[in-house]
């Protein structure tokens, strides 16, 4: 353990930063969407409030993530799209949208839902990385186990001035 | 050197020697004795009733290689020869003991002591009975190339019952000279401690000889009541014909040859042809004796009035450690250049202050170095004065066996080959001699022996290296007496087997015996005995054993090898390998079972399999870093995991978002029937 630490803080040695947080053409993308809601408000109103609406925890994860990726936003949003989508369905396939919308958004099911897959989607954000590093820690410890199991045999073999402990010959 | 088969047979009141000779040690003969061997009755079991006498060898004395080997093969009948000899168990003594067989002399010894008085003989007695009997042998000896160096009144024994053909005694049971009195020695072997005389020349022993026919001459011993030094420093005062016959009237007859044989100058004194000449009927006028260079004013040394070399280095080293200031100041150095004039003596002087300026080692061994240096200066032909000993170049191996096995301190005599003072001695001889520089290097040869102290080399080597028929002095087998190699590992192993040794076989005496005796022997293995790494040590020592086993037998020598095998963990533990050294523990036992080192020492030390052990042990090593390269890279990505989780967890969950909605929303289109 003090190994690593010494190792992890030896001089001059620098980690890996993460960029700094940006958003590439972030102004690009939010231009495009605003325009598409416009189009979207022009030509279909009702589908434009539920989205806008329903999408809220998405919009909330890209603006909340400042990573060069916004993975959280990645992530919540097919979720999000996927709790959304039965009501979007409904009011496509619906005769008076506005009112199918209306009661859509008093409804509290279905905001609960919507946020409820859109809080899966942020669970699996939060889960995923601890799962991931706990099986990477798995797979150093089997490979160190194994490491340290061939040193035990040649100190078997040679004695512990094989790793160049004190020689006695 | 005959092999040794001696058998003990406490039994019987003998033992055998060679399977021929039965030495009946409850039958002394004391009129053979000499004062360093014992003599005892012996049946020869070949010929029963053929008069042999054995002389059993004071073991603290290493006896003269060389000459055993020379009288052996002359057989003269006026010296005692050994027919045969070798080491035998002697039971009054409970150990082993050289034994060497002689003829037996009808007539007995002359006198038992020098002191004992004898009725004086007529000079026609001294000429029949003694110079022309043993003359001969002198003249043998000398065509031998070769020295007596025991020829006294007490050491002269009658071949014949009838006591009218006298012999010399027993010459090879100690060192050269050893006991001679000072009466027969020549002034500068009489300055020499017993066991530092050297071998000597035909010179010496015609003095001596001339000495013994003055003792037959006046019944007693030569000299008077004077001994020792007293007698020495008359020598030097009136000259040694004059101090030895002190007032006795010497008849005519045997007048020139005494004198002819007491001549103090070596190169003066009669030699074996003026001898042969004598008792030819020719008579000659010996030279006037030259005196010693004599200064016509005294230098007053410690009180004394001296007038020569010899007297000013006599009294120096009497004074010791206070002459330095005599030696440091410049009077000295002047009487010497302007009062003696002798310029050899004043140039070797000069030689031996000009390294006044060598400071090694604390100023009291300095200061000796110089007092010997200067002492040999101001009388070349004296021996070696060094500390209180007094001993010629020739003997200081003999002197230091001497020492050493009678438990005596070597050291100072390592000293003097250390200071270098036998080269300095040579280098002031007035006469500078054709053996001269090979001594030289051989002096250099045995300083660097002495300098080396690895197990096997050091004072122990030059000791055996200087004594050839010396026994192995190491405490473990001393009373073995074991002098030749093939009796090496059978004492080892008896001392082995009766508990004597619990670790280290080998100690120094061991290693360095073996090493003189097995020429052959590699070097290595005598540096692997000092190394401080115990398995090499132990290698060291089973290979020298192994080494000797291989070529001098005996093929089984359980108790050593197993002795060996149990201390050989640490050699087993060179081994890297962990699976090796199992097997090997688990085979040692079996190997070790067998009793033979050379099966020991391969199965310890197999080459290939020590370069197979070494080259799998590095890629181990090397194994053993990379996998140690690939931990340390996997803690750095245990420290990522986090940050990688996050991007990966994002990118994941954004897909698994996409694709369960994409589901429900097709899920729905269906539901409304627009799929």
């Amino acid at each position: 353990m003090e190994k690593r630490q010494a190792i992890s803080q030896q001089p001059g040695q620098t980690r890996t930063q993460r960029p700094p947080p940006h958003k590439g053409g972030g102004g690009f993308w939010l231009f495009l969407l605003g325009l598409g809601f416009i189009g979207l408000a022009v030509f279909a109103m009702p589908t434009c409030v539920l989205v806008l609406f329903g999408m809220v925890p998405s919009i909330v994860a890209y603006v909340v993530d400042r990573g060069r990726r916004p993975m959280l936003a990645f992530t919540i949003g097919p979720l999000n799209l996927a709790g959304l989508m039965p009501y979007l369905l409904e009011v496509w396939t619906g005769q008076a949208q506005m009112q199918i919308v209306a009661r859509l958004l008093t409804d509290v099911y279905v905001w609960l839902v919507i946020y409820l897959s859109a809080g899966a989607g942020w669970l699996v954000f939060m889960a995923m990385p601890k799962i991931v590093a706990f099986v990477l820690e798995r797979s150093v410890d089997g490979r160190k186990a194994k490491l340290k199991a061939q040193q035990g045999k040649l100190r078997e073999d040679w004695g512990s001035e094989v790793g160049g402990g004190e020689d006695p010959i | 050197m005959a092999k040794p088969v001696a058998t003990a047979e406490r039994k019987s009141t003998g033992v055998r020697l060679h399977d021929r000779f039965e030495i009946l040690h409850d039958a002394p003969l004391d009129e053979l004795r000499s004062p360093t061997a014992q003599a005892y009755e012996v049946k020869d079991l070949r010929a029963p009733g053929t008069g042999f006498f054995a002389l059993i060898a004071d073991p603290t004395l290493p006896p003269r290689a060389q000459e055993l080997g020379v009288l052996r093969m002359m057989r003269h009948e006026a010296i005692l020869t050994p027919v045969d000899f070798g080491p035998v168990y002697w039971a009054p003594d409970d150990r082993r003991c050289l034994a060497l067989i002689c003829e037996r002399p009808a007539g007995g010894r002359l006198v038992a002591g020098n002191d004992q008085a004898i009725t004086p003989w007529s000079d026609e007695e001294i000429i029949r009975r003694f110079i022309q009997p043993v003359f001969p042998g002198l003249k043998a000896l000398a065509t031998e190339n070769t020295t007596h160096r025991a020829i006294r009144a007490s050491n002269i024994l009658f071949r014949d019952a009838s006591r009218r053909h006298a012999m010399l005694g027993d010459c090879f049971t100690a060192p050269t000279a050893y006991d001679q009195p000072v009466a027969y020695e020549t002034i500068e072997n009489a300055m020499a401690m017993p066991a530092g005389r050297g071998v000597g020349t035909v010179a010496d022993d015609l003095y001596a000889f001339g000495a013994t026919a003055l003792h037959l001459l006046i019944g007693r011993s030569p000299g008077g009541d004077l001994k020792g030094e007293a007698l020495i420093a008359e020598k030097i005062r009136r000259g040694s014909y004059a101090a030895l016959c002190g007032d006795q009237r010497i008849p005519t007859i045997l007048f020139e040859l005494l004198r002819g044989l007491l001549v103090d100058e070596p190169t003066e004194r009669w030699g074996i042809r003026e001898v042969d000449l004598w008792l030819q009927g020719r008579r000659m006028t010996p030279k006037s004796p030259s005196s010693l260079p004599r200064a016509s004013r005294a230098i007053q040394v410690n009180g004394e009035a001296l007038y020569t070399g010899r007297g000013v280095a006599r009294a120096l080293v009497r004074m010791g450690e206070q002459s330095i200031h005599i030696l440091r100041g410049h009077m000295l150095q002047v009487w010497l250049q302007r009062t003696l004039g002798h310029k050899p003596t004043s140039d070797g002087f000069a030689l031996a202050i000009a390294d006044i300026d060598d400071t090694q080692g604390p100023a009291a061994i300095h200061d000796a170095r110089l007092l010997s240096r200067a002492a040999m200066a101001l009388d070349p032909s004296a021996p070696i004065r060094y500390r209180g000993l007094s001993v010629f170049p020739e003997g200081l191996g003999c002197a230091l066996a001497v020492t050493i096995a009678q438990h005596g301190d070597p050291r100072l005599l390592a000293e003097i080959l250390l200071a270098r003072l036998p080269q300095f001695w040579i280098r002031v001889q007035p006469m500078q001699k054709i053996e001269h520089p090979v001594l030289l290097r051989e002096f250099d040869r045995l300083r660097r022996l002495l300098e080396d102290t690895r197990p096997g080399l050091g004072i122990e080597r030059l000791v055996y290296d200087a004594n050839p028929l010396l026994h192995c002095l190491s405490p473990l087998i001393e009373r073995d007496y074991v002098d030749q190699l093939n009796d090496l590992l059978p004492s080892l192993e008896r001392a082995v087997a009766g508990g004597k040794v619990e670790s280290m076989v080998i100690d120094r005496h061991v290693a360095a015996f073996a090493a003189n005796r097995a020429k052959q022997l590699d070097d290595q293995v005598l540096t692997a005995l000092g190394e401080p790494d115990p398995a090499t040590r132990l290698l060291g020592q089973i290979y020298l054993l192994a080494f000797i086993q291989a070529q001098w037998g005996p093929d089984s020598l359980p108790a050593l090898t197993q002795l060996l095998g149990k201390q050989a963990k640490p050699v087993i533990e060179r081994y890297r390998s962990r699976i090796t050294r199992a097997r090997l523990d688990s085979q040692l036992a079996t190997v070790v079972a067998d009793g033979s080192l050379t099966r020991l020492v391969h199965f310890l030390d197999d080459l290939a399999e020590r370069q197979a052990d070494a080259q799998h042990y590095a890629r181990a090593r090397q194994h053993y870093s990379r996998i140690e390269t690939a931990i340390e890279k996997l803690e750095v990505e245990r420290e990522q995991i986090l940050e990688t989780a996050t991007d990966m967890g994002g990118l994941i969950a954004a897909a698994v978002s996409a694709m369960v909605g994409g589901i429900a929303i097709a899920m729905s289109l269906y539901h409304f029937g627009y799929l």
